[in-house]
């Protein structure tokens, strides 16, 4: 699992690219951070796609596209694996409000992921509303719990503490421990798919906001600073795969929405291993510099990703063009 | 106190709505004219027996600065800094860095123009408990006279 670790600040990263590359020593670099190609790829014929952006599908044949761009799923799912797809549940509301994950894309996910071979794939969010009952009312109404049982995925409860387990987090600044669902440690590939989405405090809620649900006590996160403690889950934990739903984008009274009037229609999917690359591509979709989204800056500074979108090897697949 | 200034605002919002479900609070809807007059009548109290004994009145829930969906709230000059509300953790809370559920700072001009404005009227949406959409709510505000203290409370379009 890409845990972040033995980091060299953003500044010193960028110089440090430079000296390997003029040198002819970017293999070594690629040791201390783990995933450099996201920096070389510019430089890299033969790279896989650090990022790759589908436009003008529905929400599986979008994804159909992106993954087979991507290297299939294969490469990220072995024979015999366990998998959690975290998608936002957060809120009892129906696809067309854009509060939650498109239930077509997780059905799709969870599929490409058997075909890769996994022996079981686990579906789960901790619903903002821990209640049972809401989080029961969540998982239905946004069509996901129908939608992953129909593919084969166990839908896994998040109401209860009793399944998250307490860690510490190195490096945090704000978000230093708190309790996070045994499935995240537990499982062996940790897709995230987070619905690109307003946020009123932070702007958008993307991929990093989206790790938000795998902790017990999200108002921690409200209590502190709540853009330094989404950054600061990060540097315990990214997942394999971020997988964005763009396809309807709510721009307004997010994240629990309000009607479909304030939800546009992007018909977009992004896909990239960098969760703060993706976030970076998303708030471009949204049409917000992500510079200007506190949680993917400080994403950025903490070397978690890359958030310069220039630097990034970016294929791009428009449906039907 | 930056963290906790700029960050408890969502869960004023959050809150403030489960605070909302108590169906004493949920039947009627607050009129425009109540409140302009529970604010003037909340400003005579707070002349006639002091600031402190009135902030304990309005943040009593079964009395009358707590009436049908609507609530009498008191914040300090500067950064609005809550002195009442009848959600208690919600003391101390700025309301100069509260984002509504339009991600909008309604009370920071309020709070720059006191000074001068001394009373008036603030819009905002703000997404009542079990509500699907959020509601704009305009708040009545009226500074007390001697005090460096503001007294609101709002009702639902």
């Amino acid at each position: 699992m890409p845990v972040i670790m033995n980091k060299l600040n953003s500044k010193e990263r960028r110089e440090f690219l430079k000296k390997s590359l003029a040198t002819g020593v970017a293999v070594g670099g690629s040791l201390l951070w783990g995933s450099p190609e996201v920096l070389f790829a510019k430089v890299s014929a033969s790279g896989a796609p650090d990022l790759v952006a589908v436009k003008n599908g529905e929400p599986d044949a979008m994804f159909n596209q992106a993954i087979t761009m991507m290297g299939g799923m294969k490469k990220f799912v072995k024979k015999g694996q366990t998998v959690l797809v975290k998608p936002n549940i957060s809120y009892a509301r129906k696809p067309e409000i854009g509060a939650t994950t498109n239930p077509l894309l997780v059905k799709s996910i969870v599929a490409h992921c058997f075909g890769a071979g996994a022996k079981k794939v686990y579906v789960f969010d901790n619903a903002a509303s821990t209640s049972y009952g809401m989080a029961q009312k969540c998982y239905k109404k946004s069509g996901i719990e129908e939608a992953a049982k129909s593919a084969g995925a166990l839908v896994a409860p998040g109401h209860d503490e009793k399944y998250y387990q307490k860690v510490t987090i190195p490096g945090a600044k704000s978000l230093v421990s708190t309790e996070v669902h045994e499935l995240v440690l537990e499982a062996d590939v940790f897709i995230n798919v987070p619905i690109l989405k307003n946020h009123h405090y932070t702007h958008q809620s993307i991929a990093m906001k989206n790790l938000m649900g795998v902790v017990w006590d999200r108002m921690k996160y409200h209590y502190s600073d709540l853009e330094q403690s989404i950054a600061d889950f990060c540097l315990l934990k990214t997942p394999d795969l971020n997988i964005v739903d763009a396809y309807r984008v709510m721009w307004r009274f997010g994240p629990q929405g309000s009607t479909p009037e304030n939800v546009a229609l992007k018909k977009t999917l992004l896909i990239s291993k960098d969760i703060v690359a993706v976030d970076a591509a998303a708030s471009k979709v949204y049409g917000m510099e992500p510079g200007k989204v506190r949680h993917i800056q400080l994403g950025h500074d903490l070397n978690i990703g890359n958030m310069n979108l220039n630097e990034l090897n970016i294929k791009r697949h428009v449906m039907g063009g | 106190m930056k963290k906790f200034t700029k960050v408890l605002g969502s869960m004023l919002s959050i809150l403030a709505a489960f605070y909302f479900v108590n169906p004493c609070f949920a039947q009627e809807r607050t009129t425009k004219e109540e409140c302009v007059a529970k604010v003037e009548g909340a400003t005579k109290l707070v002349k006639k027996i002091g600031l402190q004994p009135a902030l304990e009145k309005f943040m009593d829930k079964s009395g009358p600065y707590n009436w049908k969906d609507s609530y009498v709230f008191c914040m300090e000059d500067g950064m609005g800094k809550l002195l009442a509300h009848p959600i208690s953790r919600f003391i101390g809370f700025p309301m100069k860095n509260y984002k509504d559920a339009d991600g909008k700072h309604p009370f920071a001009k309020v709070l720059e123009e006191i000074n001068t404005k001394k009373k008036g009227w603030v819009e905002y949406y703000y997404r009542p408990a079990g509500a699907d959409v959020p509601k704009l709510k305009k708040t009545y505000f009226l500074k007390i006279p001697g005090e460096k203290a503001i007294l609101c409370a709002g009702y639902y379009e």
